[in-house]
């Protein structure tokens, strides 16, 4: 007897469809006078899949962590932003942490499970083993960080190249693996040694690309757009925005901010900020 | 006993054959990665809703049928692991039953890593296996085990400890 008796006789049901299916349809009309055939589609319950586990991201080597501020682990929060990811799965997050001191804040961003930050093992990062790594503040994975205003009220906006759907924007050299950006021309780009090193990191599909930007508009922000999507901004989160869209050649994505007082702020790039309040 | 090509060219009978003859080696495949009954069962049931339909294009010249299996669970899990949920759109395109699992089947499933640790165990170099055996199983300190091994200490331990990372590799538990 077999372990799932129920599916063996669900796979042979299907099996005589099929084969009733690939019959000619003069022996269909012979056999059935003509029927006719309606295929129920059967709901599934959506099996929520959590994905196993692993082992934390690593933390960042100790000659990077010498030059990023005093990070307290305790004070890392995860707002309450999700993202869906174009090509679904776990949403992204953002996470907040503050410095010892006090003084200066950082913001991470990840894919989400279970109320935790993390990466996914895909993209060449932890051998493609498709478990979840969860991030610390830290972690070997980049992030932006900004000074802590005495009231809480953030600013922060972080620009940068895509990343990997996986979440891991540390080093593709470090334990974690990854994947690195196409390089067009790699001997005229690159140094011999350079090119000695990337040898056996695997090149990101394009397909699994994300262009990520968040940030932190302050508690005035009402509306926040990016790529054609908008979303309201939550003053408890200090105006958090947290966009995943897929990378496309030629486009040029605009931040737009409408503040409560009418005002708007546009960022095109870091060097093209209209003022803002 | 006929061939899994015969199989996969026969009628809804033999594909059921099929089925029984690679329902071990299919779930413990999913079990192993998933670590859940009930995701092992759903991926399963995918996998073998994929053969079935893609059964006329298998090629025996291009490989086993085992191989041409194992590629499909492997893309059924990935996909699904990708999008978070478990693939169903063939099940659907079927038209076949979402399974229902009772605590029987589902402890019928859980036996299969019990299965494959047993197996990994078997595998190992005698005097490792009765090493892990002797501290793991059966919880005999090592000052015991070294007098029933007629070894020291310490080489008890480094079996111990070799077998076990064995055991770690060969079932995925180390990743």
């Amino acid at each position: 007897m077999t372990r799932l008796p129920e599916l063996e006789r669900e796979l042979q049901r299907a099996a005589e469809a099929l084969e009733r299916r690939r019959r000619p349809w003069w022996r269909i009309s012979l056999l059935g006078g003509g029927a006719t055939f309606a295929l129920a589609a059967t709901a599934f319950a959506a099996a929520e899949l959590l994905l196993p586990e692993g082992d934390p991201v690593p933390k960042a080597p100790p000659e990077q962590r010498a030059s990023l501020p005093d990070m307290d682990p305790g004070t890392t929060r995860l707002t309450s932003l999700r993202a869906e990811d174009p090509g679904g799965g776990l949403p992204w997050g953002l996470s907040v942490t503050r410095d010892k001191a006090g003084n200066i804040f950082c913001a991470q961003v990840g894919r989400v499970q279970d109320g935790k930050l993390g990466v996914i093992g895909r993209d060449g990062t932890f051998k493609d083993d498709g478990r979840f790594h969860p991030l610390s503040p830290d972690a070997n994975q980049s992030g932006v960080c900004g000074g802590s205003p005495p009231g809480g009220d953030l600013r922060l906006s972080h620009n940068g190249p895509p990343i990997p759907a996986s979440g891991f924007t540390g080093s593709f050299l470090s334990p974690a693996g990854g994947c690195r950006e196409h390089v067009a021309n790699p001997k005229a780009t690159m140094s011999p040694q350079t090119r000695r090193k990337l040898r056996n990191v695997p090149v990101c599909k394009a397909s699994s690309l994300r262009v990520v930007k968040y940030g932190f508009a302050g508690r005035g922000a009402v509306e926040i757009e990016y790529g054609g999507v908008r979303i309201k901004a939550d003053p408890e989160e200090s105006g958090a925005y947290l966009f995943v869209l897929k990378p496309r050649k030629g486009r040029r994505l605009t931040l737009n901010v409408k503040y409560d007082d009418g005002t708007v702020c546009r960022e095109r790039s870091v060097m093209d900020i209209e003022p803002c309040p | 006993m006929r061939t899994d090509t015969e199989l996969l060219q026969g009628d809804a009978r033999a594909y059921a054959a099929f089925y029984r003859r690679h329902e071990d080696a299919v779930l413990g495949f999913h079990l192993k990665r998933v670590g859940s009954a009930e995701l092992a069962a759903d991926l399963t049931a995918e996998t073998f809703a994929r053969a079935l339909e893609g059964r006329r294009r298998f090629d025996p010249r291009r490989g086993n049928a085992g191989a041409w299996l194992f590629g499909i669970a492997r893309n059924v899990l990935s996909r699904s692991l990708e999008r978070g949920r478990v693939e169903n759109e063939v099940r659907q395109r079927l038209a076949m039953q979402p399974l229902e699992l009772d605590d029987h089947a589902i402890a019928r499933i859980d036996e299969l890593s019990d299965e494959a640790a047993q197996q990994a165990l078997d595998e190992l170099p005698e005097d490792q296996a009765r090493a892990v055996r002797g501290r793991v199983i059966d919880e005999y300190g090592y000052d015991e085990l070294a007098e029933q091994l007629a070894c020291s200490e310490s080489v008890v331990r480094q079996r111990v400890s070799r077998g076990l990372r064995a055991l770690r590799a060969e079932l995925g538990t180390d990743e």
